[in-house]
């Protein structure tokens, strides 16, 4: 027969009375100090709080007072509460040092793998009219804003889309998901975009910097269809909302500072990220340019002509928060 | 409620950093193990900890929610982002409607949040309570923050003003209402010091770039002064912003914390005092803050237990001595019966 000291509060008490619990067989019993029966429940009857290290133990009986146990140390016996094996986990200092390497670890794992993973999931089943309006709506924002009709000659719009349609067919692409569009902008300078659902934006200023050199052109072109063939935009859209959901979910209430660590990996995360689809849309351009018999170099000289004032000698650090990787580092994977 | 009559109660808070942080690591890896389903037991546990080791004349708070009412309420609010999220990428021009939609329902959301907290409160044995229907809701958190905007912020003190309120004068415990009598004039003060003390410390902080930049780019090498630049650069925005967000909150806070408090009482059974020292706070925030993200989120449950410690020593209750009877009738009525059973809609929608 065990029993233990504790404190009983009757349903809205004012004061909390000495009382001692009794384990009787298959239910409990409570008297007062002067050993007075205060009530006796079958233990199916109550409810015994989750064990909890450093908080003290706790029954609710079924008029609504409870009973809790006055040393810390005390928890119900086996079978009555649940939590006891995360009390068994809290309270080992082995458990306690794996959970401080599991967590990063996981945290780590989630990001670079799962998340991924769900996101490419996800865009798996998103359908392609939506893919279509998400460019409608991304391109009618560009022309209000940073983008204006092009200056470039009828001659020079109609030699460029017809580069792009023979390098899609040279190189087994549908061209139906795709359009070609050129446009001045001085916001983007000599640039190309691709937007999700396959529409390829081209500035004024690239077609003239690479005029003489339609290798590079193409090398480019090649470049953004990658993007657009392994779906990087939309992906990059579904691993964020997933990635938020799932932060949220496990961090509940985390300080200032804590938002800041989280947003700001997060950030380094999406950069990884993006200098990654970087990376990938370089490697299916130069497999392409190598198919069709262009030189590899197109693509590096691409790079070069259009960044040739790029430091070489930029601090390794900042390239974390670099969105591409640095340009000598592409052109060193273009010419492998 | 004569208060020289009263016995002073302080708030003791007990909890440890070694058993919290204990609590917190294991939580946080099963939460990422399961994907976040366990972050609802994870939250029970936590509230529970602090709950519990937080007291009052030798009587501690309990956190009386059960885990799986939390999940519920997780659940639906992911599933209501997750809508969001489709809707802002997919079909933007939904977002109005949606924006709409949501501005109806929000005050709803705010009132079941608030009572659920307050519900799952316990002291001796008594649940507090909630009263806060829809409508004052929708005026207090819809309508009034739009006032603030059209009169370009003015109104936003005030407004702040009427929110708290409209909360804290709906809050119960043993019949007995909150009644607060706040001030307005208190929450125009503290915005001014808050402008001003942003206006102060952005000053400093442009002073040092000035004064630092130039020199650090003359000492060095071109390519090293460039890197030596952004590096000091970026670390003298980050304490910027962290200490910029620690003095705001800081400020705001401990004034408004404790005006709340000094002013507010359950008439016959207990009035309060806050005496939050706004720069030892601000330094708290700034501290934590610090130690969180040079620590990489490891020192959160140091940081959590220091905060509460903090917080309660500051804080203390005058109890009626008549108390106990006070109480004692009040649990033989009816509504007492009615209120401590837990209802259908003791659910909390949240993701946080």
């Amino acid at each position: 027969m065990r029993e233990v000291a504790g404190a009983y509060y009757a349903p809205c008490a004012a004061e909390a009375r000495q009382a001692k619990l009794i384990f009787d067989d298959g239910a409990l019993r409570l008297i007062d100090q002067q050993g007075q029966l205060l009530a006796r429940h079958p233990f199916s009857d109550c409810q015994f709080e989750d064990s909890l290290t450093g908080v003290k133990a706790e029954v609710t009986l079924p008029d609504g007072s409870f009973f809790q146990a006055q040393d810390t140390a005390f928890d119900w016996p086996k079978g009555l509460a649940r939590g006891r094996s995360v009390t068994w986990l809290e309270s080992h200092l082995l458990t306690v040092i794996l959970a401080v390497i599991l967590a990063p670890l996981l945290l780590f794992l989630a990001y670079w793998y799962l998340i991924p993973v769900t996101a490419a999931t996800l865009v798996k089943i998103t359908p392609v009219a939506a893919i279509k309006y998400l460019d409608e709506q991304s391109l009618t924002l560009l022309e209000a804003t940073v983008l204006e009709p092009t200056k470039l000659t009828e001659q020079q719009q109609a030699n460029i889309k017809q580069q792009f349609a023979s390098l899609l067919r040279a190189a087994d692409i549908d061209d139906r998901g795709y359009q070609l569009l050129l446009y001045q902008s001085d916001y983007f300078g000599a640039n190309a975009v691709a937007l999700a659902g396959g529409t390829l934006i081209i500035t004024d200023g690239l077609v003239q910097v690479l005029e003489p050199d339609p290798d590079a052109m193409s090398a480019v072109m090649l470049h953004e269809v990658g993007h657009v063939q392994q779906q990087h935009a939309i992906r990059a859209i579904s691993r964020s909302a997933a990635a938020t959901v799932f932060l949220t979910f496990v961090f509940q209430d985390i300080e200032a500072g804590g938002e800041l660590l989280i947003g700001s990996s997060g950030t380094l995360f999406d950069l990884a990220y993006s200098r990654d689809m970087e990376r990938q849309a370089d490697a299916f351009a130069v497999r392409h340019l190598q198919r069709l018999g262009l030189p590899s170099t197109a693509l590096r000289q691409a790079l070069q002509t259009v960044a040739p004032s790029a430091a070489d000698d930029s601090n390794p650090w900042l390239e974390y928060l670099a969105t591409h990787p640095t340009i000598e580092a592409r052109g060193r994977a273009a010419n492998k | 409620m004569d208060l020289q009559q009263t016995p002073v109660h302080a708030v003791r808070f007990s909890g440890t950093v070694n058993a919290f942080f204990r609590i917190w690591i294991v939580n946080l890896t099963l939460s990422i193990l399961t994907l976040g389903i366990y972050s609802a037991w994870a939250k029970v546990r936590t509230n529970r900890y602090f709950y519990s080791n937080t007291d009052i004349d030798g009587h501690c708070f309990r956190y009386l929610a059960q885990p799986l009412q939390i999940l519920i309420g997780r659940l639906i609010a992911a599933t209501l982002f997750i809508g969001y999220v489709v809707i802002a990428n997919i079909v933007p021009a939904a977002m109005p409607v949606f924006l709409l939609i949501f501005f109806f329902v929000a005050p709803w959301l705010i009132n079941q949040s608030v009572r659920f907290g307050l519900r799952m409160t316990s002291y001796r044995n008594i649940r507090f309570n909630f009263s806060g229907t829809y409508l004052p809701a929708l005026l207090y958190f819809g309508v009034l923050p739009i006032v603030a905007v059209v009169t370009l912020g003015l109104a936003y003190p005030w407004v702040l003003k009427k929110m708290d309120e409209y909360i804290h004068a709906n809050i119960s415990y043993a019949s007995q209402v909150l009644t607060p009598r706040l001030r307005t004039s208190e929450y125009y003060w503290t915005i001014i010091v808050v402008v001003a003390a942003v206006v102060f410390i952005s000053l400093i902080y442009f002073a040092i770039s000035l004064l630092v930049m130039p020199s650090l780019a003359a000492h060095s090498s071109a390519e090293a002064s460039v890197n030596a630049s952004t590096v000091f650069f970026m670390l003298i925005s980050l304490s910027w912003y962290l200490i910029l967000f620690a003095t705001v909150r800081a400020v705001y806070r401990a004034r408004i914390r404790n005006h709340l408090f000094n002013t507010s009482g359950f008439s016959d059974i207990a009035r309060f005092r806050s005496s939050l020292p706004i720069a030892g706070y601000a330094f708290l925030l700034a501290t934590n803050a610090l130690a969180i993200i040079a620590t990489l989120g490891l020192a959160y449950p140091w940081a959590k237990i220091r905060q509460a410690r903090f917080l309660a020593y500051f804080t203390s209750v005058y109890l009626a001595s008549h108390l106990a009877s006070l109480v004692d009738e009040y649990g033989q009525s009816e509504s007492a019966l009615a209120e401590e059973a837990a209802g259908f809609f003791d659910v909390e929608v949240g993701i946080g």
